[in-house]
């Protein structure tokens, strides 16, 4: 029976290894820290990916010529649009620009809301042009010559993830600035009022035209659902930390047992505790430590994800090429928690408690000796 | 006792305020925004700015 003495004393027993206690506090914090950072940015990136598709067009395709993207015709779109079950094709211009004195890229988007004169861009982008004075307007130079546009809008930081290295422009600017003729297309985008015929049309669009990718809406969507490479990369770096501070955790737990606190456990026995209140004393000691890390994991790592928007951590999910002004969403998968704190709690509590039973029923006089 | 009544009350005090600041956050504002970029772009892509593709595919599975 655990009584409110026998926590006391238990209490009283954590402190007095507290040395030993804070050390496994510590690196069981780092571990669910680290664990729940990258877990929280990936879900809120995820999710705003995922609220984002509403009007992702059925079929996209996109062309290629030697392995690169290639430029689509009028002729392209009209036999598309002449497909049995196709009820509209509509053609954009987008690409990229290299920005020279910084040496970076921006993305080119249509949008025919804008005026021929304006533009607006994302908040990376805005600062990469500032650094190069670009204040109010910003000079193209094409293989046409060089225009001006002027910047009328930056996008917020809460739509960083669609906007941060993009500009907008008219679609007459988007052809001029990436030298796309009246009749030329980066992409088309189709729709098919019968969902089940997306995939049909889609195999045509490729037998159609050889050189071109149909993706079907489904395939993205299953792209944004498998976004992250968990089986390697940063995710395989950020396992090996954690197994390898784990497996120090489960050793410092085990040195909790033996050695002098395994004479402890006998003096205990013999002056006549049970094997349960053994337990209970480790259980309530380790129970407290294991609880409050992951508690503390957990909160730092909101903090350092939502409310400070993860500084450096954002970069490895980002690049570093332009700055981020990023509002993450807080999106917090209790689910995943839970399976972190079965994963960790559980052995943690286990490398003490059973060695703990396996001294605590051993010959006492053997111990004591 | 007086330890544990303590650690729960810090626990209590700081998970309240996350609690708060998880629900004050404005996600229909935010979802309004993207909705009104995403309904320009349609085919939406993460705007990423990685030095390389390898930069990328560390992080991206496509």
């Amino acid at each position: 029976m655990i009584t409110r003495n026998l926590i006391e004393y238990s209490i009283i027993l954590l402190f007095k290894d507290r040395s030993d206690h804070l050390f496994s506090f510590l690196i069981f914090t780092f571990i669910v820290t680290l664990l729940s950072a990258v877990l929280f940015i990936s879900d809120s990136l995820q999710s705003d990916l995922v609220e984002s598709v509403k009007f992702q067009p059925d079929i996209v395709v996109e062309n290629t010529l030697a392995g690169r993207a290639f430029k689509l015709s009028e002729e392209d779109l009209e036999r598309v649009a002449e497909l049995a079950g196709v009820s509209a094709v509509e053609g954009v211009v987008e690409g990229r620009y290299y920005f020279a004195q910084q040496r970076i890229w921006f993305d080119i988007k249509s949008d025919p809301s804008l005026s021929i004169a304006q533009m607006s861009v994302g908040a990376g982008v805005r600062e990469a042009m500032r650094a190069q004075h670009y204040e109010d307007e910003f000079n193209f130079f094409t293989p046409k010559g060089k225009f001006t546009l002027k910047i009328i809008n930056t996008h917020s930081p809460s739509t960083h993830l669609l906007s941060n290295g993009a500009i907008y422009v008219h679609p007459i600017n988007a052809r001029a600035i990436l030298g796309f003729g009246l009749e030329e297309y980066s992409k088309l985008y189709v729709s098919v009022p019968n969902p089940n015929e997306v995939g049909d049309i889609a195999l045509k669009i490729d037998q159609l035209l050889p050189t071109a990718k149909a993706t079907p809406k489904e395939d993205v969507m299953a792209g944004y659902q498998h976004l992250f490479y968990y089986k390697g990369g940063i995710f395989m770096i950020l396992y090996l930390v954690c197994m390898v501070s784990f497996l120090i955790l489960l050793k410092n737990q085990i040195g909790l047992v033996y050695g002098e606190k395994k004479r402890e456990i006998a003096i205990l026995r013999s002056i006549g505790y049970g094997i349960r209140e053994i337990i209970a004393m480790k259980f309530i000691q380790n129970g407290v430590v294991a609880l409050s890390a992951f508690g503390m994991g957990v909160l730092i790592a909101y903090v350092y994800v939502f409310v400070a928007q993860a500084p450096l951590l954002r970069l490895i999910f980002l690049g570093s090429e332009l700055s981020h002004r990023v509002e993450l969403t807080p999106i917090v998968d209790l689910n995943l928690l839970f399976l972190l704190f079965v994963f960790s709690v559980i052995p943690f509590m286990a490398f003490v408690i059973l060695p703990s039973w396996k001294v605590a029923i051993a010959d006492m006089s053997e111990a004591v000796r | 006792m007086r330890f544990i009544s303590f650690l729960a009350l810090f626990f209590g005090l700081a998970y309240g305020a996350i609690w708060l600041h998880y629900l004050g956050f404005d996600r229909a504002k935010k979802s309004q925004e993207l909705e009104k970029i995403a309904s320009k772009m349609r085919h939406i892509e993460p705007s990423l700015s990685f030095k390389g593709a390898s930069y990328k595919e560390f992080v991206y599975d496509n």
